[in-house]
């Protein structure tokens, strides 16, 4: 539903939302000396009196959270040697060589400031004014490199975001020159208040999604957020669904393309996931190494995954619909290898599948929590010894193992791991259903599933679109990789403010008629 | 609609599923008798043999360890249940893929058992239907010996590439129940050596087994029969002593064209035959025209001699497997069946065949 609200346009609401934002915040007031005193608690609050005088100047800080040798260098050494000058609290203004020091009265903005990183300096007789000085450390504890480990691409860049906001900013305004590019910051999580930054094209995007989007991240009443994939589910229109409703991606170019393309981008602070929605489900098998490949080869590429993405849903489900109930439609040739292959089986065929397959899930989940040097083994263990050795026990047969191989090979061509996840999941219900009604539980399965996805949104988006609600022009675009003369214009069905992208150089032989003159 | 009215008629639809299709026994496939072959005779006594070839894949997945079953009785729906009894899983039928009647039973009428073919969804209407000039039970437990089950594969490859105009259950059903239009199947028969081979097809009058055409009857009536008849044609020479002076011509496609002459009541039939030549006698120059005429002529004067004598056998046996009575209805408003198929044996139709030579020489 659409609504109007105080931020000035019009937005999806979540379904059942709270109208007014209540949050649980602890907003009771306290005095600064209640602060420092909770503070002193802690092990590494400082209050040190830098100065033998009778100012009585005090500083008080996070020793975990400044960066000391700023304090050592920056801070200490001017205060110590013109001590004398320091009257009032904003002299320190001419004497501390940092910018942006900040003065205030309010005792909740200085603790805020003090678990940000800053340092408060007061005088101890007059704990009315504060001068805080931010000597955050931010890239302190962060790792050093920011390759794409998840979303890995042969070509292209292989630059991904990292746990920092500042450097995942840098990384976005670096890419794109242009002032079009907003980011709006807000907070999240009462105890964690992790900054979320929300980025868009100004005159490009719908201004109906970054409101939907910054409304639903002011409703959010949460103590923490941990990360942004977990972001992503708060704000999500629907709980109960396998599917990614955004994009969770690692990659600073398929972020960048999303802001291109018009979408909303969410970056959160201690989170390496940019957030891109409005999502729609064929977005999930498209890759940004598509646009790096030629039109061609990336169509294929792009067609591979979402047959993979079949394959992988109904291979296994479609093995056991046909073995239990319609073994007319194996071919002659292949009746005996099937029938003799699972000669020595003792199950029914949806017992010796959902064997094989919980077997390759538990593989796939070991290997994910084993650290890597295990993880590869195991791998290896698992694969060899448990295929082989299940096959010649007769627990399963020989053409389902490559069944079920081929089906986990090709849920792992999807590109983001949320929906290749989804995928992998699916066909249990499908596996199941063929058992009870054989081919006829496969096409109520999919008539299921197909209800489900038509009732998904993203962000108020239709998550099937461009296919259901059918959108020409979309629908190619979808399964093949379009060339550079025709994907000048953004997705329409996306309302982008502005259609244009680029005017295309028309694909003509520049010296065609060269030869006439 | 609330929310608990809406669980109440996701329940009822839940329990109508499951009512309404669970009650389907499970097929595993390893715990099926999947016949392949079904053969039909008549026994002495009037009552039906059935009997069925199908494979053991668990003890080899070449499908060699074949297996037959045999049973008799009056109905062909009792046979494949009295089967059952021999088998220690149970019979199913729906993978067969030729059906097979010996030559006495054909004789003495299918019509039940076509009428039991239609009306067992089981059976696709792309399999096979066969006569075998011996009896279904000899040629199948011949055929059991070759330790395969490529029954239809033999029969299907001599349709394609060979002499065998196409046939299917589905063109049977047309042939037999449709007016003016006579139903005819491939023939099997064992040879000396005791394999089963194909030999020409059979023609039935309703639905009784009237004629056999012999192989080379049988090419002469898919040119007429197949728009892309592939069929090896030979023209023996006139002298015999000559053996090596045949000519072998390899059919590519033809056109057929039928004139009804309502006032003289007779038939033309336009036959428009591209040809290849396979082999011809030495003392012909292929690149000489007037060779080319010579052979031409030759060949053309046989083709329409046999057609002639194939339509003569096919008038003296009132059988219709080319569907002429059907080809003069399209022409004539008045057909009416009886009165055609009496004026059948005598209809006068007049054969015009013109011959094209693809190319010569080498064998393609």
């Amino acid at each position: 539903m659409i609504s109007r609200t105080g931020l000035g346009g019009e937005m999806f609401r979540k379904k059942n939302a709270r109208r007014l934002p209540e949050k649980s915040y602890e907003t009771v007031e306290k005095g600064i000396n209640d602060i420092f005193e909770k503070a002193k608690k802690s092990s590494d609050f400082l209050t040190i009196t830098p100065l033998e005088s009778n100012l009585s100047l005090q500083i008080s800080y996070y020793k975990t959270l400044i960066d000391p040798n700023t304090l050592q260098k920056s801070v200490l050494p001017f205060l110590k040697e013109r001590a004398a000058e320091i009257i009032k609290l904003t002299d320190l203004k001419n004497i501390i060589p940092i910018e942006g020091i900040k003065f205030i009265n309010d005792p909740i903005e200085v603790d805020k400031a003090l678990h940000e990183g800053s340092l408060v300096i007061y005088f101890k007789e007059k704990k009315d004014e504060f001068a805080l000085i931010d000597l955050s450390y931010p890239r302190l504890g962060q790792r050093e490199t920011n390759d794409t480990q998840n979303e890995f691409s042969v070509i292209g860049p292989k630059v991904g975001f990292i746990e920092d906001l500042s450097t995942n900013l840098h990384l976005i305004r670096a890419h794109l020159s242009t002032s079009d590019l907003l980011f709006e910051e807000m907070i999240v999580g009462s105890r964690t208040r992790t900054k979320v930054v929300v980025a868009y094209l100004d005159g490009v995007t719908n201004p109906q999604y970054v409101n939907t989007a910054k409304q639903r991240l002011q409703e959010l009443d949460v103590d923490a957020s941990f990360d942004n994939t977990e972001l992503e589910q708060m704000i999500s229109d629907h709980a109960r669904t396998p599917f990614p409703m955004y994009i969770t991606t690692e990659r600073v170019d398929r972020v960048v393309f999303g802001l291109i393309q018009g979408q909303v981008v969410l970056v959160s602070d201690k989170s390496s996931y940019a957030v891109i929605g409005p999502a729609t489900l064929m977005e999930f098998f498209s890759n940004p190494e598509d646009f790096y490949l030629g039109t061609i080869t990336a169509s294929f590429f792009k067609l591979i995954r979402v047959v993979g993405m079949l394959f992988s849903v109904f291979a296994t489900a479609f093995y056991v619909a046909i073995l239990t109930f319609h073994y007319e439609v194996v071919p002659k040739d292949l009746l005996g290898p099937i029938i003799f292959s699972r000669a020595n089986v003792p199950f029914p065929p949806v017992i010796e599948v959902l064997f094989l397959e919980v077997t390759i899930d538990l593989l796939r989940e070991a290997g994910a929590r084993l650290p890597t040097k295990i993880g590869q083994t195991l791998g290896i263990v698992g694969a060899i010894v448990i295929g082989q050795a299940t096959v010649e026990a007769a627990l399963t047969s020989t053409i389902l193992l490559i069944i079920v191989a081929l089906a986990a090979l090709s849920s792992f061509t999807t590109p983001i791991y949320k929906m290749s996840n989804a995928i992998r999941i699916l066909r249990y219900p499908f596996i199941l259903l063929a058992a009870v009604w054989g081919g006829l539980g496969i096409y109520v399965g999919l008539l299921l599933l197909i209800g489900h996805l038509a009732r998904l949104k993203s962000l108020g988006v239709p998550f099937l679109l461009p296919l259901y609600p059918y959108r020409r022009g979309g629908a190619t675009a979808s399964f093949l990789r379009p060339t550079y003369l025709t994907y000048s214009k953004r997705p329409w069905y996306l309302r982008p403010l502005s259609l244009k992208r680029y005017s295309p150089v028309p694909d003509k032989d520049p010296e065609e008629g060269l030869d006439n003159e | 609609m609330n929310k608990s009215k809406k669980k109440c008629v996701l329940l009822l639809l839940l329990i109508c599923m499951v009512v309404l299709f669970g009650c389907t026994r499970t097929k595993i496939i390893d715990k099926i008798s999947i016949v392949h072959v079904f053969g039909f005779d008549q026994a002495d006594n009037g009552e039906l043999v059935g009997s069925a070839l199908f494979p053991d894949y668990t003890k080899s997945k070449d499908g060699d360890q074949i297996q037959s079953l045999e049973e008799q009785a009056p109905t062909s729906s009792l046979v494949v249940s009295k089967m059952a009894a021999h088998t220690s899983t149970p019979v199913e039928i729906a993978k067969i893929r030729v059906l097979l009647f010996g030559k006495s039973y054909a004789e003495s009428g299918i019509g039940d058992m076509v009428k039991r073919l239609m009306m067992t969804p089981q059976l696709g209407t792309h399999i096979q239907i066969a006569v075998s000039t011996h009896s279904a039970k000899e040629t199948l437990n011949t055929f059991k010996k070759e330790k395969s089950l490529t029954l239809t594969e033999r029969i299907l490859h001599n349709m394609q590439g060979q002499t065998l105009p196409n046939m299917n259950l589905h063109v049977f059903l047309n042939h037999f129940y449709g007016e003016g239009l006579d139903a005819y199947v491939p023939m099997l028969t064992i040879d000396k050596k005791g394999t089963v081979i194909v030999e020409g097809i059979g023609v039935f009058k309703d639905d009784k087994f009237k004629l056999h055409l012999n192989p080379k009857q049988t090419a002469l009536f898919s040119f007429i029969k197949d728009n892309r008849p592939i069929t090896t044609f030979e023209i023996d020479p006139e002298d015999k002593k000559h053996q090596r002076d045949i000519i072998i011509v390899k059919s590519n496609r033809s056109k057929k064209k039928w004139d009804w002459n309502q006032e003289k009541e007779e038939l033309h039939l336009h036959l428009q035959l591209a040809v290849s030549l396979t082999q011809y006698p030495d003392r012909y120059n292929v690149d000489n025209p007037e060779d080319i005429r010579k052979i031409k002529e030759m060949i053309v004067g046989k083709i329409e001699k046999g057609i002639e004598d194939l339509l003569a056998t096919l008038k003296e046996k009132e059988v219709d497997p080319i569907g002429i009575g059907n080809i003069v209805r399209s022409k004539d408003k008045t057909w009416e069946e009886e009165s055609f198929y009496k004026q059948y044996p005598t209809l006068p139709i007049h054969v015009d065949v013109n011959l094209e030579i693809l190319h010569s020489g080498l064998e393609g």
